[in-house]
């Protein structure tokens, strides 16, 4: 039992760094002023006391080089004096599908997407994100720094670099 | 002329008066239907014996169930005997407020059904609001009493410089939420 007990520990927490510098500055300065288009097949809803849109059935957000496919997605905003919009949140529910130019995510049921730090938090029992070089696998939660190319796997996690 | 005779012309014209003056009434009552008593109203137009009225430059005010004013007016309203509580519109515009928000909204034709308050507008139908946010679409129906708005018609929203396109559109005032049906295009502009 202290051994099975060890082992998950183990896997409880893996870093997986990909590495890839050259492609991160590249995404940062596309990021900057960079709009962002949501298309959804079963329409869009726009809370406007809840500074957010919803789209719904076969939802995709995309950015610059990063796309983010699911079920539903939600884009909270921040609005200033002048009415201009700033989208600061995104949350992506049931089969999400994260990609850009080096990496995906797929098997997430919960996403959120923090726009300014660059940063996803997936939750999910079947998660598995590739790369060129690198698979990483969790039945619990990833996270994943864009910008620093860092992705974190919490929970029964495993990290594979490909041959 | 004999008696017999003389009593029969007697009978053929009275016959004739009554059916004379019954034709008189009848064009007076005719006549009397017509007449409006507003200043803007003219009356109806010969050619066409169905139009009960048409109306140059009218204006229809009411209140919405959160007594909030509405306004719609056009350049010529038509309304026929048998609806007599439906004015068909040219260019109308019309005036809705949505929480906070009012909505102006044009087009080359409508209907506006007095009694239940609903209007429709079609033909380069354009809403926009005081914030910059404008619509464009071919059919748009308003609901004053209950300040729903709604069409099923491509429309195409703008603000500031972002876009969307959807293949219809609703807009609640109790939730303050805008919802563009079917498959749909947002193109948020990063304004920062």
């Amino acid at each position: 039992m202290k051994n099975n007990n060890k082992k998950f520990i183990v896997l409880l927490f893996l870093i997986v760094n990909f590495n890839f510098t050259a492609a991160q500055q590249v995404i940062t300065s596309s990021k900057e002023n960079e709009p962002i288009e949501i298309n959804a097949d079963s329409g869009i809803e726009w809370h406007k006391n809840e500074k957010k849109y919803v789209a719904i059935g076969n939802a995709k957000a995309i950015s610059g080089g990063l796309s983010l496919e699911s079920d539903k997605i939600e884009a909270f905003y921040d609005e200033s004096d002048d009415s201009s919009m700033d989208i600061k949140k995104v949350i992506a529910k049931k089969n999400v599908i994260i990609s850009d130019k080096k990496m995906m995510i797929k098997g997430g049921k919960f996403a959120e997407y923090d726009v300014k730090k660059d940063y996803f938090k997936v939750n999910g029992k079947n998660l598995i994100l590739t790369s060129e070089l690198n698979t990483l696998k969790s039945n619990n939660k990833m996270e994943y720094w864009r910008t620093k190319g860092v992705a974190v796997a919490t929970g029964r996690a495993e990290a594979q670099k490909k041959k | 002329m004999t008696y017999s005779k003389f009593i029969k012309t007697v009978k053929f014209f009275f016959l004739g008066i009554s059916i004379v003056m019954l034709a008189l009434i009848v064009i007076n009552n005719r006549q009397n239907q017509v007449k409006i008593p507003e200043s803007k109203f003219t009356s109806s137009q010969r050619f066409d014996s169905s139009v009960s009225q048409v109306l140059i430059e009218p204006v229809f005010v009411g209140l919405n169930n959160k007594e909030k004013p509405f306004k719609v007016s056009a350049s010529k309203a038509t309304r026929y005997k048998e609806t007599s509580d439906i004015f068909y519109l040219e260019n109308p515009i019309g005036e809705i407020t949505f929480g906070k928000e009012k909505y102006f909204l044009s087009g080359k034709n409508g209907v506006y059904e007095k009694n239940i308050q609903k209007l429709k507008i079609n033909g380069n139908v354009e809403f926009k609001n005081l914030n910059d946010l404008s619509f464009s679409t071919t059919e748009v129906f308003f609901d004053f009493k209950d300040q729903v708005l709604f069409g099923d018609k491509k429309v195409k929203g703008i603000k500031n410089n972002s876009t969307i396109v959807s293949q219809g559109i609703k807009i609640f005032n109790k939730e303050n939420k805008i919802i563009f049906t079917g498959k749909t295009k947002l193109l948020l502009a990063n304004e920062k």
